[in-house]
């Protein structure tokens, strides 16, 4: 604003009369100096004005007949015009409009028309400048809903809250707006509402224990995710999860779903390193860095990270492998425990007095092993290392010390040989006939063809008389879970789990698979075998493995296997022709899934017949399962999990056993010549029963050093090499020792992570290392919090939220950020009402732990006392907060009434609870409404009031922090300051408010997002791009608001707001699909208001567009001229559209009446050049040529935009202002506004912010109307 | 106490100064608007009782015909002045002036005078419905308020509408006893009472809305459980038997028109409300009707035009639009007639006026305006006639609201630009 206009602006506002003239250059409204009229004015109404009046108009508007209810008879001197000026306003306007005379009557020459116009005008503007700046009528506002909402927003901060999207839309009065006094009104109804809105806000206030905050949600449960997502965002602010991938530290994984909460290296070994960016990182975390990796201190495990730092070349890998090998997690349920860990990440040493190491020798070859000695980094001094026992080992047998492996090959072999031998003889014995064979060798084919029966244990012997929920359910259990159960009854129940009538079930441990085995009473060619199996607890469990096998003595045959998953039932065979010797298995074998065992219960059934004899183990078992185990041949019995069934039989001993006869025995001795390993099961016994000299062996070696041991193929298979590695003597020396299958390329001179090192005991090498690792761990945690908080690692804990951030409020946190987290943990608990829950927790905790382990009540009774003991601080804590909950609550009082409150107003407001407190003042009067002290006098409102006037102008809602602590500064009053801060607001993003409630509200589009008046078959598109449509209104006066922009540009401007889905609706091309500042929109044949699809769809009809409609906005809205009402009895439509006819023909048609087409001739041609867009604003090729009131021939948008431009640019202006100044002001502009308004028309350039400042500095706008002013000019 | 109805035995002792018996179940008023008039040709009725005829727009309510009266040829003369549209409708119940400029000032609607009197009594002394919201802008220099708003609580106050049929139901069914409720109400009435002292006389006059606002919302809580023993008149129904209807504002308009009906008539019926008033839709009003089938576009719906453009063609489908409207009326004049109320029918106790703001959308014409009233006011209204007081003079509505209160026992001096009651009704 130049300086120039503000002299100007306050000089009118204090009606100095004599710059007046001098900045009132327009020739029609140059009003005469009041010193030299006052005595000549009254002889020119007398000789000049009032003939004309009484030749023209007194002759119908007389005292007698008042045409129109208007006497312009009794006006008989200028002060009694001077008194009711809106009467000579009207006048002005039926002159200017040409309505009167009307042209029926005498008409009065242009000469009169003018003089008596110019005299009229010259005598309001006079009144008007006597009276300049007076602030008007203003009726007491309520707020508007859409201010109610803002402000409650504002207030409590989220912006989802809509607790007036119920309420009954308010009505518009003064300019058009919604905010004037008049039609804000309150009913009972209304009330209620109000009432029931705030109870709703007071319902998402959460208390904390430092105040108050709000929600969106009432729920008290969302109160605690919020709070938990708060400190979450928190820490992931400084921490990372890991890139995605999956750490998983001594079988704990650190980074699932949620996790999260490492330390992110790589970022900063990036940044120190030159290779990404500071910004985000701690740099009390980087300084820390910084140092520790360029000291000079000797450290063991630091010294190479150092070396590399030094280089650059200090990589992620490099530190995470010691991390790992540094660090170990654990179960938070355990905490705590006896025998539990300490914290979720503890600290992990590798250092080891001595250490196995084992390796499994797989494949059936040759190995060779080599037990590779290193220095662990410290240099070779003392590094001995005794390789102790080295050994083979193998389940089931005696360990085999490396020495003596030779030995064992040759009795192995002798004994392989004499099996051989005997195949024929043997297999002939077997078959029945007679011959030579050693009983040994004999009872090994048996075993092996499992002709000896086979062994079925361990038999479950637990008995379950009758379970929980039903007496009808026993059967047998064993440990975990492990169990298999009969249903006795008719009934179809659930345990949990379902279990049919008449039917067995059986549940695995996680480590031990159930095996229902049935043994054979009979040996048959011809069984046939059937069964089903179905997971019977699927809305649970993730399912079980299941397998049918026969058993013949070391072999097993399996008939099928598969996996269970869901309630569908599994039909096994039948397999016919089986054939079985008598005392062979056939046996169902149900596997915990994954090892994971809950609500496995699956129901199984096994039906077997030999052509005589039937079994089925569901009649058989299930009336008297407890009878015994084994029932009849039934067995229920158990077996690892993890037991991998033994190989089937090869196919010629398969043959022979189907026909034993010499020539297919010859068949097996010629398949065991050529392959017959020494781990054959035929050799089990040979090595079981092999007893070597029983001496153990040590080697030496110095690091570093590698020895190198042989180990043949046939011993090799299937076992573990194992040996006992320490250092020869105690005191010094460090090593790090491993067996491995390849031979290192050099020497091992460096410090490996991952593996352990060898160290004594108290020797001061082991010092350095624990110093060294220490300092690793001070730098480098793994985690630096425990970002989950709300455990899940654990079926069962009593921690319901746990902590554990020390590093990363160590390493990265100032003093502020760590009170803040402390401040936020305290909400949670308090919030969450954590020591409350945990009592009830405990309780169930308890009951559940112990009903089946009572030894568990020893460590569960002491946290009971400490446990009720927190409870109780909690409650007293929540009791103290409560005085400071209610100053929280008065706080935002003094924000919702925009005022200091009194001592009396606090005291009574404190004698609630804080969410009736809150309930009330949002029901209050003093909230509702925004009253205003009213003096004696016109005077300046305080700063309060003025903030507030200001806040909602600009923000339709109370004023913010700064605005509050001007007010409070009594600095608001000062004009500049004011000024300063209108400035300020509009660049805030609040000012879209302004967009949409002067805005869209001045162009009638404020409802266009929901407007429903298209017709869907004639427009199917348009409910999907109406919301858009108002949205590039709003932006683009955000914009103009924001960047301070001529408002011409709403006339002139070349660009738009778009996204995708509208420039499509447009026909225009974007690229990308958000919202965008779109140029080059004149030539595209819009650009500006007039080219906006929300008022061009607004002013059309539901299916067609209006010319008329459009062109009373252009006419009324955008120039602000006045129509006179449409006469009463226009002639009727057509009831039909005539076919053939566009809408501007069928329009052109009905304007034609003599009635009408005075006022359509000023209407319609707007309209007519807006033709070229359709009913929703899309563009269309239509005819736009037409032909103004003052003859202007015009074709479209652009030569309406330019006529307006050049013709009309007065009159937009002063709409503009005056639209904007009623906004502002909630009420209707008045004749003594026309001073400001005319101030605005005349400047330059008119930028929105010189606009606005130039009203927020008059006196309209700072001071409120005393209560003994006399009104002059009210009817 | 609660008494069963028993058709033998009367037992109401009624406080009611004079006129009706006490056994007698009470008057009810239900007015009924629909804006921009009717089709130029087709709003008739000829002939008396059973051998009435209609005009094709009030044909829905043929079966009514013995108990309706037709009325031609009243209007308010304040209606003829100002601008078409708001002017004519903000004081279609109170045949007051309207205020133009910034200002809202009209009539406190006969409704309302009687939901201030003879309703007061009642959980809900007035529910004022309407299916379409009212329009937040200013036409022509007159709020379109005006065009929004039948009923008016004072000059200055138009009674909110409620959209919501679950509110609606609500504010008759929900109980409002909530002890913490009226400590906030004690408490923003002390604020309020503060603030009066503190702003101008104009400022109180508004603030006093609010005051009485507090007050009655106040009276309702403490008045909760003890309405309608006084008059000890037992309604049909002691509780809803229909169900909340769901939140939300129905898509569908005559959905919203059958639940807004439906709730009306609960009011009724259990005696919650004495005084209700729908307004079916605004003048100027921007409904369509793609539920109706066209005959002007045939295979189409009436969606073409809004009801506002729609009613300036005087088409069929405007005739067919209308006739929507006076099917709503016979809706609900069929369910009020349904329920039985002793010897006579709800009907037969209620004055459902339907109106509207002109006589034909086309014409914009306000010089006779379309009134009938269903239903027989306890036995004071004689249906089955056509009263035509076309060239008559002193043919103000506001005598008609006169008549009107006069069978609800309120007898003002005057009302409106009516001096007297119409002696024909």
């Amino acid at each position: 604003m130049t300086i120039l206009k503000r002299v100007l602006v306050s000089m009118i506002s204090i009606g100095v009369a004599a710059f007046v003239v001098w900045c009132w250059p327009n020739a029609t409204t140059r009003p005469v100096l009041a010193q030299e009229k006052r005595s000549g004015n009254e002889a020119v109404f007398e000789k000049t004005v009032r003939p004309v009046l009484r030749d023209y108009c007194v002759t119908c508007h007389s005292t007698e007949k008042q045409k129109g209810e208007l006497d312009l008879e009794r006006f008989t001197s200028v002060a009694s015009i001077k008194k009711q000026t809106e009467v000579w306003e009207h006048v002005l306007e039926q002159l200017a409009t040409g309505e009167m005379p009307p042209k029926s009557a005498k008409q009065m020459s242009a000469d009169q028309k003018q003089q008596l116009t110019k005299w009229i005008q010259e005598t309001l503007n006079e009144v008007a400048l006597a009276n300049a700046g007076d602030p008007g009528p203003v009726v007491l506002r309520r707020l508007s809903n859409h201010e109610y909402t803002y402000t409650i927003r504002d207030l409590v901060g989220v912006p989802t809250l809509d607790p007036a999207r119920e309420f009954p839309v308010d009505g518009a009065a003064g300019e058009g707006f919604t905010n004037a006094g008049a039609a804000l009104v309150m009913s009972p109804a209304l009330l209620r509402k109000y009432l029931d809105g705030a109870k709703d806000v007071s319902r998402r206030m959460v208390l904390l224990p430092d105040g108050v905050r709000f929600s969106p949600s009432d729920s008290p449960q969302d109160w605690t995710n919020e709070s938990l997502a708060r400190i979450r965002s928190f820490y992931a602010k400084y921490t990372t999860t890991g890139g995605g991938s999956l750490t998983v530290q001594q079988g704990i994984s650190l980074d699932v779903g949620t996790g999260g909460g490492r330390l992110p290296v790589a970022r900063y070994l990036d940044a120190l390193q030159g290779r990404g960016k500071v910004d985000g990182l701690s740099s009390k975390y980087l300084e820390l860095l910084r140092s520790a990796l360029s000291m000079k201190e000797p450290s063991i495990l630091l010294d190479p990270l150092r070396e590399k730092f030094a280089a650059k070349q200090l990589a992620v890998a490099d530190v995470e492998a010691w991390q790992n090998a540094l660090w170990k997690f654990s179960n938070i349920g355990h905490i705590g425990r006896a025998k539990g860990s300490k914290a979720w990440q503890e600290p992990a040493s590798p250092l080891v007095s001595q250490q196995e190491l084992r390796l499994k020798l797989d494949g059936n070859r040759d190995h060779t092993v080599y037990l590779v000695g290193g220095t662990a980094g410290d240099g070779g001094d003392g590094d001995k290392i005794i390789w102790d026992n080295p050994r083979l080992v193998a389940k089931g047998r005696p360990d085999f010390p490396i020495a003596q492996l030779p030995e064992l090959v040759k009795h192995l072999e002798t004994e392989r040989t004499k099996i051989l031998a005997s195949t024929e003889s043997a297999l002939s014995v077997l078959a029945g006939g007679k011959a030579e064979v050693d009983a040994s060798i004999l009872a090994r084919w048996q075993d092996y063809l499992g002709f000896g029966g086979t062994k079925l244990e361990p038999l479950m012997t637990k008995k379950l008389l009758r379970s929980p929920d039903y007496a009808f359910i026993s059967g047998w259990t064993g440990d975990r879970d492990l169990s298999i159960l009969a249903n006795s009854s008719d009934g179809r129940v659930r345990i949990p789990g379902t279990m049919e009538p008449h039917s067995i079930a059986t549940h695995p441990a996680p480590d031990r698979s159930s095996v229902i085995a049935w043994k054979s009473p009979v040996a048959t060619d011809k069984l046939t075998i059937s069964g089903k199996v179905m997971h019977a607890h699927p809305e649970c469990g993730n399912g079980i493995t299941w397998a049918l096998e026969v058993r013949r003595g070391a072999t097993t045959e399996r008939l099928a296997t598969g996996v269970s998953q869901g309630s569908k039932p599994i039909q096994l065979g039948p397999f016919l022709n089986v054939h079985i010797e008598s005392d062979q298995v056939v046996a169902i074998v149900i596997g915990p899934r994954d090892g994971n065992h809950s609500c496995d219960m699956t129901a199984v059934n096994l039906a077997l017949t030999d052509g005589t004899k039937s079994w089925d183990l569901a009649k058989d078992v299930s009336p008297n399962i407890l009878a015994g185990n084994p029932n009849g041949p039934w067995h229920f019995l158990s077996q690892p999990a993890s037991q991998d069934v033994a190989l089937n039989l090869p196919t010629p001993l398969a043959n022979w056993r189907k026909n034993p006869s010499p020539e297919l025995a010859a068949k097996v001795r010629e398949h065991f010549q050529k392959d017959f390993p020494l781990s054959h099961p035929l050799l089990a016994a040979s090595i079981r029963s092999f007893k070597g000299n029983g001496e153990k062996q040590s080697l030496t070696s110095q690091a570093p050093a590698t020895i190198e041991l042989a180990i043949p193929a046939a011993l090799a298979n299937g076992t573990e090499f194992v040996v006992t590695a320490r250092l020869d003597k105690p005191g010094a020396g460090s090593v790090q020792a491993q067996v491995l299958t390849q031979k290192p390329t050099t020497p091992i001179n460096s410090i490996i992570p991952g593996i352990p090192i060898i160290v004594n005991e108290g020797s001061p090498v082991r010092q350095r290392f624990e110093a060294s690792f220490e300092e690793f761990r001070k730098l480098f945690p793994t985690a630096l919090c425990y970002m989950r908080i709300v455990p899940v690692d654990e079926a069962v804990t009593l921690t319901l939220f746990y902590r554990e951030d020390e590093h990363l409020r160590r390493l990265m946190l100032s003093d502020s950020d760590a009170k803040e987290l402390d401040r936020l943990w305290a909400e949670l608990l308090f919030v969450s009402e954590e020591p409350i829950k945990k009592v009830s927790a405990f309780e169930q905790i308890y009951q559940y732990a112990t009903q089946d382990r009572p030894d568990l009540v020893k460590e569960f009774d002491p946290l009971r006392e400490p446990t009720k003991k927190a409870a109780d601080e909690f409650r007293k804590q929540q009791l103290a907060a409560d005085a400071v909950q209610r100053q929280a609550v008065i706080d935002l009082a003094a924000k919702a009434w925009r005022r200091p409150l009194s001592e009396v107003e606090i005291a009574s407001l404190k004698q609630s609870t804080p969410r009736l407190m809150l309930a009330r003042i949002l029901t209050s009067p003093s909230f509702l409404y925004r009253g205003e002290r009213v003096p004696d006098r016109t005077g300046l409102v305080n700063d309060w009031e003025l903030a507030t006037r200001l806040s909602y102008f600009l923000w339709s809602s109370m004023p913010d922090e700064e605005l509050r602590r001007l007010a409070a500064e009594s600095k608001l009053r000062n004009p500049d300051v004011l000024a300063a801060q209108a400035r300020r607001m509009l660049k805030d993003e609040k000012i879209r408010r302004l967009a949409t409630e002067f805005g869209c509200q001045w162009l009638h589009v404020r409802d266009v997002a929901t407007l429903n008046e298209k017709s869907e078959r004639h427009f199917p598109t348009f409910a999907t791009v109406r919301e858009d449509l108002q949205e590039e209104v709003t932006r683009f006066f955000v914009d103009l608001f924001q960047n301070d922009q001529d408002v011409l540009q709403l006339l002139n401007a070349d660009h738009t707001f778009l996204n995708k889905n509208l420039a499509d609706h447009y026909g225009l091309k974007i690229t990308g699909t958000d919202w965008q500042k779109v140029e080059g929109l004149r030539e595209k044949g819009r650009g500006g208001i007039l080219g906006f699809g929300a008022t061009l769809a607004k002013q059309s009809g539901a299916s067609r567009t209006s010319a008329i409609l459009r062109g009373t906005w252009v006419t009324e809205v955008l120039l602000g001229d006045k129509l006179p009402k449409p006469p009463k009895g226009v002639p009727i439509l057509p009831e039909d559209t005539p076919t053939g006819l566009t809408e501007r023909q069928l329009i052109e048609r009905h304007s034609r009446d003599a009635n009408c087409v005075g006022c359509h001739k000023r209407i319609d041609p707007y309209g007519f050049a807006l033709e070229s867009f359709d009913a929703i604003g899309r563009s269309r090729k239509a005819d736009t040529k037409t032909t103004l009131m003052d003859g202007t021939a015009i074709d479209g948008l652009g030569d309406l935009r330019e006529y307006i431009l050049k013709n009309r640019k007065r009159d937009f202006l002063k709409q503009f202002g005056r639209k904007l100044l009623g906004f502002s002001l909630g009420r209707s502009v008045q004749l003594s506004d026309q001073p400001m308004l005319e101030a605005m028309v005349q400047e330059k350039e008119h930028h929105f912010g010189d606009l606005i400042e130039t009203i927020v500095r008059s006196r309209q706008f700072r001071e409120i109307r005393g209560q003994n002013v006399e009104v002059t000019e009210k009817k | 106490m609660a008494l069963p109805w028993l058709e033998s035995r009367n037992v109401w002792g009624d406080e009611r100064p004079s006129g009706s018996k006490a056994s007698e179940a009470p008057v009810r008023l239900c007015v009924t608007f629909s804006g921009n008039g009717f089709h130029s040709k087709e709003w008739w009725a000829k002939g008396e009782g059973d051998k009435m005829e209609l005009g094709r727009v009030l044909q829905p309510l043929t079966e009514f015909r013995s108990k309706m009266l037709f009325v031609r040829g009243l209007y308010h003369e304040e209606a003829r002045k100002g601008n078409i549209h708001s002017s004519q409708t903000g004081n279609m119940l109170s045949g007051a002036p309207i205020a133009s400029g910034g200002e809202i000032r009209s009539g406190t609607s006969f409704d309302q005078v009687l939901a201030q009197s003879y309703g007061k009594s009642n959980k809900v002394p007035s529910l004022v419905l309407a299916c379409e919201q009212s329009n937040p802008s200013v036409h022509k220099n007159y709020s379109m308020l005006y065009s929004s708003h039948i009923s008016w609580s004072s000059p200055t106050t138009p009674t909110p509408l409620e959209l919501y049929p679950s509110l609606a139901f609500d504010r008759l069914f929900k109980d409002e006893a909530s002890p913490e409720d009226k400590s906030v109400l004690d408490a923003v009435l002390t604020d309020a009472k503060d603030l009066r002292g503190k702003v101008s006389v104009n400022d109180q006059r508004k603030l006093d809305e609010y005051l009485d606002s507090v007050r009655d919302v106040e009276k309702r809580i403490t008045d909760a459980g003890k309405s309608g023993q006084l008059q000890g008149w037992r309604p049909t129904l002691d509780k809803p038997n229909i169900k909340r209807p769901a939140d939300g504002m129905p898509q569908d308009i005559a959905e919203h028109m059958k639940l807004m009906i439906d709730i009306l008539v609960l009011g009724f019926q259990t005696d919650t409300t004495r005084i209700t008033t729908l307004k079916l839709n605004n003048d100027h009003s921007a409904l369509r009707f793609p539920n109706l089938p066209s005959v002007q576009q045939k295979g189409h719906g009436i969606d073409y035009m809004i009801h506002h453009l729609l009613s300036h063609s005087d088409g069929e489908d405007w005739l067919k639009v209308n006739q929507f409207f006076m099917e709503q009326i016979a809706y609900l004049a069929r369910k009020l007639d349904a329920i039985k109320e002793g010897s006579r029918t709800l009907l037969d106790n209620t004055m459902l006026m339907h109106c509207s703001s002109m006589m034909a959308g086309a014409l914009h014409n306000n010089d006779q305006l379309p009134v009938i009233i269903l239903g027989g006011a306890g036995g004071r209204i004689k249906g089955g006639r056509a009263l035509d007081y076309t060239g008559k003079p002193n043919r103000q509505l506001s005598r008609l609201f006169l008549s009107m209160m006069d069978k609800m026992e309120v007898r003002p001096k005057s009302f409106g630009d009516g001096k007297q009651q119409l002696e024909e009704v």
